[in-house]
This record gives structure tokens, C-alpha cells and sequence, in this order.
């Protein structure tokens, strides 16, 4: 375990050794940004508008109207996000030949490939942290139930750690980092809509295309329901690539 | 300490390694002589545990390949070519992390990276960052990394490759002295690299060991291989044609030097009969004989012609 960790901490750190999590950081922000005061001045509109017409405000749910609109788009610009982050894990050691060094070290693959996780991890944990800014901000000035709120976090963080893992797996399987970013982010796109599918078809088929969609699970979590299934979907969503990054790992170099 | 046997290694066509068997002894510096693509720095992956060899076996310190790989990787430190480094660390902070992937004790890893940093020299840089390190600096990074973790067994890609003659001589010296208490397979494509640091020498050529010897005996065994210089008085043509009568001799060279004296250089067997009865021919076609000198064959010769045996 202290090996992972030791990957892992020297991997969070690279990431801010260089300008790559302060850039990912802020465009991540002012992204978020945007849609936030897009989706409250909306917001704000509506019930001033809902005043004047004598409707009674209490229709208007703050959470469901900003805060679960909001965190479905933050999923999204995670989703483009990650590829960027963990492309380099595997690849780049690969690429430049410090993979000898790292290999050659008394390591397993799942230390390799859990270090790489935890520090990409890490990097989207405070990501997810960060995200927090915009229900505070609501909390202040309006009537917010935190709960919901914090569910959206949570799953934003379980869920950018299958986005996380899939990206480790992408950055094992290709020498090159662009390779592994377009391809992480095209999978992980498909898995993010492939419920789209599942209204076009029927029977068994429908129900797994629409287990499969991340989009859905995480929905759930922006109404603040934390449903097992949803738990044991992004698990497994995120031991799955770990475990094949390993094999592959482990093969490569005949462990 | 090192036992390679009969190791093969394919890579989709190409046959890199075909049977490849050799040992270091104890406290013995080899040297893993052949030219680029010969499967050097396959073989050396292989003994690190970077690579899984297709068939054979690597024994390290009584630690076996396949199966012992973890155990054999953290008695060996490893100096891959072209030292390729983390650039964004600093230099202690690159040496601690190796020292913790290799399981140096938490409160030994500071003393473990002074003692490196000063057998390797590079006080002056620790604080820095790896990628702002001249060429030099990041060999000897490279070299201090795999030594951190205080291996019995140390194996050196080519470790001098785009270095300076200054810091080469360093590498050099500093190889030697490790030598006296680690064993060290050290690869090359040149032979004074081998020569000068080296008290064995493998040679490896199209994935198969060609010659397995020490330094001298290797130029010993080798002695057919002699280079004799020659003067001699006469034309040019009479003596080319004496030359291509007489089947023990090849020709290098022959320019026509001053006063009708040609210089020129044949090989020849070591035998010193063979030096006679040259002596003896030249003579007797109404030459006159101004030198004939043999030099020993160098290393040089030995692996070229060994090589070049193995290509024909």
C-alpha cells in the first residue's frame, strides 16, 4: 500500500508541478462558471416573474432548477476534462523511457496502476472540492437543500473516478498520449450516451444499454438518492479498466 | 552472480535474441560488446525484468527469471540508455522516490540520498530540476538512482553514449570504482568503453553470443587476426602481384612513398612462420624489405572480425 501511495503522491504532485492542473483547474471553473450564473439568472427571472403573476414560489425548487442542471453539465465538462488528465500517466513513461526505471523497480502492476488512479484521483477530487463554491453561494443567498447538494459532489467524485480509471487504462494500452486521450474521451462519450440507444430498442437489450449509461446513474445522485446500484454500477465502472490496465501491465513486462 | 541461459526473445519478425548464455561472476565488471541492434539492451531488459523473455531463464544472486522478478529487481539497479529521468522532479526528490519504490526504510531514505549524492557527485545540483540538468549531470543522476537502494548487482545500458571526452573519462572512473564492490554489466557498441573499464567481455552479435573471454585473452585467441606494416623498395605492380600469390596474406593497403619505397599494410596469420616466410618472398622476387612491422590485434579488430565472421 505504500507504494501506491508513494506513485500516487508523486503523480498528484507532477500535476502541479506544471501549469496542467492549474489550466485544467480553471477552465473547469469557468466553465462551471458560466453555466451557474446562465442557470440562476434564469433562475431569478422565473420567480421574479412568478411574483408578478402572484404564482406562489413555492413551485420554484432552487435545487432542481440550478443546482441538478448545473452538476449534470459539470459531469459532462469532467467527462472532456479526465481524458486530459490521466492521458500522460502511462503513456508519457512509456514514450520518454522512464517506464524502464519504474518497471524495473521491485513493483507490481497493481501498484503502478493504482498509484496512477489515486493521483489522477486526487487531482479530481479537487475538482469536485472546488465545485462546492456554487451551492455555497446559493446556500447564501437562497433557500438550498444541502443534501441533494452533497449527493451531487459525492457522485461527481465517484463518478470522475470511473472516468478516471478508464482514462488509466486508455494511457497503459497506447504509447502515444493523444491516442489515449481521443480514445478515453470517445468512450467514455458512447458510455454517456448510449441510453440514447436504449429508447430506440427493446426488450433485455434496452434495459442493458440503459443499465450502461453513465448519464443515468448519475442523475439519480443530483436528485440526492444514493441507491446501492448506483454504487455498485460506478465500482464496478471503476474496478473493471484498473483491473484489465493491470493484466496488461503485467503481461507487457512478465509479471 | 548473474546466470543467463539460453534466453530467446522474438519481436514480431525479428528474431532479437536466439539463445543468448552467459554469467557475471561476483564482483566482476562485464562488458556486453556488439553492435546496434545486436540485442544488447533487449537482454538487459530481460535481467532487469523490464521485458519477459519468449524461453530461458535469468537467475540473479540465487533470485530466478521468470517467477522471482520482484525478488531480482530489488537486488539490481538498472541504468537504461539515453537516461531518461522524471524532468519535473528535483534531484532529491527523484532519488527519494526511487528509494521508496525499492523499499529503502522511510528513516534510512535521507541517508541513503546524501550517500548517493556523494558518491555520484551531485552535491551542486540536489536542489534542481532534473530537466534543467546538462547531459553529464543526468548520467550521473541516472547512475545515482539505481544505486540508491544499494543493489549487489548493477547493469549499465551504454552509459556513455552523448557524452563529452571530460565526462566520459568521469563515468568511466566512476563505474571502476563501484566495480570493487558490485557486480556490473556494462553494454557498448565501442570498444574502448569495454576495454578501459571492463575485466570480461561477451560479445554479442544478431542475438547470439559470438566470443566470451577477458580482455586479453580475447586479442590472444585472436591472434590470426595481426595487421603487419610493410616498406618495400620496388614497383608498385610487381609487388600487388606478389602479394595476391601468396594465399595467406590480404592486401589492406599499398601507396608508393618516397624513393621508390611502397608503404602498405596486409593481414596476416599470427603465426611468426608466416612472418618469415612473407619476409622470405619478398625477398627472393629481388625486393628490398625496409620494414615489417606486426601489430597486436586490437579489440577492435577481435570484434570486427568476430562480426564479421558470424555475418559471412
Amino acid at each position: 500500500m505504500s507504494t501506491v501511495l508513494t506513485i500516487a503522491r508523486k503523480e498528484f504532485r507532477s500535476y502541479f508541478a506544471s501549469p496542467m492542473a492549474y489550466v485544467v483547474t480553471t477552465v473547469f471553473l469557468l466553465i462551471g462558471g458560466f453555466f451557474f450564473y446562465t442557470m440562476l439568472s434564469y433562475f431569478s427571472r422565473l420567480s421574479f416573474q412568478f411574483m408578478q403573476y402572484g404564482y406562489s414560489e413555492e413551485q420554484l425548487n432552487i435545487n432542481d432548477m440550478v443546482i441538478r442542471p448545473l452538476y449534470m453539465n459539470l459531469s459532462l465538462i469532467l467527462l472532456m476534462v479526465i481524458p486530459m488528465i490521466t492521458m500522460r500517466l502511462l503513456a508519457e513513461e512509456r514514450r520518454s523511457g522512464t517506464a524502464e526505471l519504474l518497471f524495473t523497480s521491485p513493483v507490481t502492476a497493481w501498484h503502478v496502476v493504482g498509484g496512477k488512479f489515486l493521483g489522477a484521483l486526487g487531482l479530481v477530487a479537487v475538482l469536485a472540492i472546488l465545485t462546492c463554491v456554487y451551492p455555497l453561494v446559493v446556500l447564501m443567498v437562497g433557500d438550498v437543500d444541502p443534501g441533494p447538494a452533497a449527493s451531487a459532489v459525492a457522485g461527481l467524485f465517484l463518478m470522475g473516478a470511473g472516468f478516471v480509471a478508464w482514462g488509466v487504462l486508455a494511457s497503459a494500452a497506447s504509447e502515444s498520449q493523444i491516442v489515449a486521450a481521443v480514445t478515453s474521451f470517445g468512450f467514455l462519450l458512447l458510455l454517456w450516451v448510449v441510453s440514447w440507444a436504449g429508447s430506440i430498442t427493446e426488450g433485455s437489450l434496452a434495459s442493458v444499454l440503459n443499465y450502461l449509461s453513465v448519464m443515468a446513474h448519475y442523475e439519480e445522485f443530483t436528485k440526492g438518492i444514493l441507491d446501492t446500484s448506483h454504487l455498485v454500477f460506478f465500482a464496478c465502472l471503476t474496478f473493471f479498466p484498473l483491473f484489465v490496465a493491470a493484466q496488461l501491465l503485467a503481461s507487457r513486462h512478465g509479471r | 552472480m548473474i546466470a543467463v541461459e539460453g534466453i530467446t526473445k522474438r519481436f514480431a519478425a525479428v528474431q532479437a535474441l536466439a539463445g543468448v548464455t552467459f554469467r557475471v561472476d561476483r564482483h566482476e565488471i562485464l562488458g556486453f560488446l556488439g553492435p546496434n541492434g545486436a540485442g544488447k539492451t533487449t537482454t538487459m531488459r530481460i535481467i532487469t525484468g523490464f521485458l519477459p523473455a519468449d524461453s530461458g531463464t535469468v537467475s540473479v544472486d540465487g533470485f530466478t527469471i521468470p517467477g522471482q522478478s520482484r525478488h531480482v529487481r530489488r537486488g539490481v539497479g538498472y541504468v537504461p540508455e539515453n537516461a531518461a529521468l522524471y524532468r519535473d522532479m528535483t534531484v532529491r526528490g527523484l532519488l527519494a522516490y526511487f528509494a521508496a519504490l525499492r523499499g529503502v526504510p522511510r528513516r534510512r531514505r535521507s541517508a541513503a540520498v546524501d550517500s548517493v549524492v556523494e558518491r555520484c557527485v551531485l552535491g551542486t545540483v540536489q536542489g534542481r530540476v532534473v530537466g534543467e540538468l546538462s547531459r553529464g549531470f543526468r548520467q550521473r543522476l541516472c547512475l545515482a538512482q539505481a544505486l540508491v537502494h544499494a543493489p549487489q548487482v548493477l547493469v549499465l545500458d551504454e552509459p556513455t553514449v552523448g557524452l563529452d571526452p571530460k565526462q566520459i573519462h568521469e563515468v568511466r572512473n566512476l563505474i571502476r570504482e563501484l566495480g570493487s564492490d558490485l557486480t556490473i554489466l556494462l553494454s557498448s557498441h565501442i570498444l574502448p568503453e569495454v576495454s578501459a573499464t571492463c575485466d570480461r567481455v561477451v560479445i554479442i552479435h544478431q542475438g547470439k553470443i559470438v566470443a566470451e573471454d577477458t580482455t586479453a585473452g580475447l586479442a590472444a585467441r585472436l591472434e590470426g587476426v595481426l595487421t603487419v606494416r610493410l616498406s618495400i623498395r620496388g614497383g608498385a605492380d610487381q609487388i600487388r602481384a606478389l602479394f595476391a600469390s601468396l594465399p595467406y596474406v590480404r592486401v589492406v593497403s599499398l601507396r608508393p612513398g618516397e624513393a621508390g619505397v611502397v608503404r602498405g599494410e596486409v593481414r596476416m596469420g599470427g603465426d611468426p612462420a608466416l612472418r618469415e616466410e612473407l619476409a622470405r618472398a619478398v625477398l627472393m622476387s629481388g625486393l628490398g624489405l625496409h620494414e615489417l612491422t606486426p601489430e597486436g590485434a586490437s579489440l577492435e579488430e577481435v570484434f570486427l572480425e568476430l562480426t564479421r565472421e558470424e555475418a559471412e
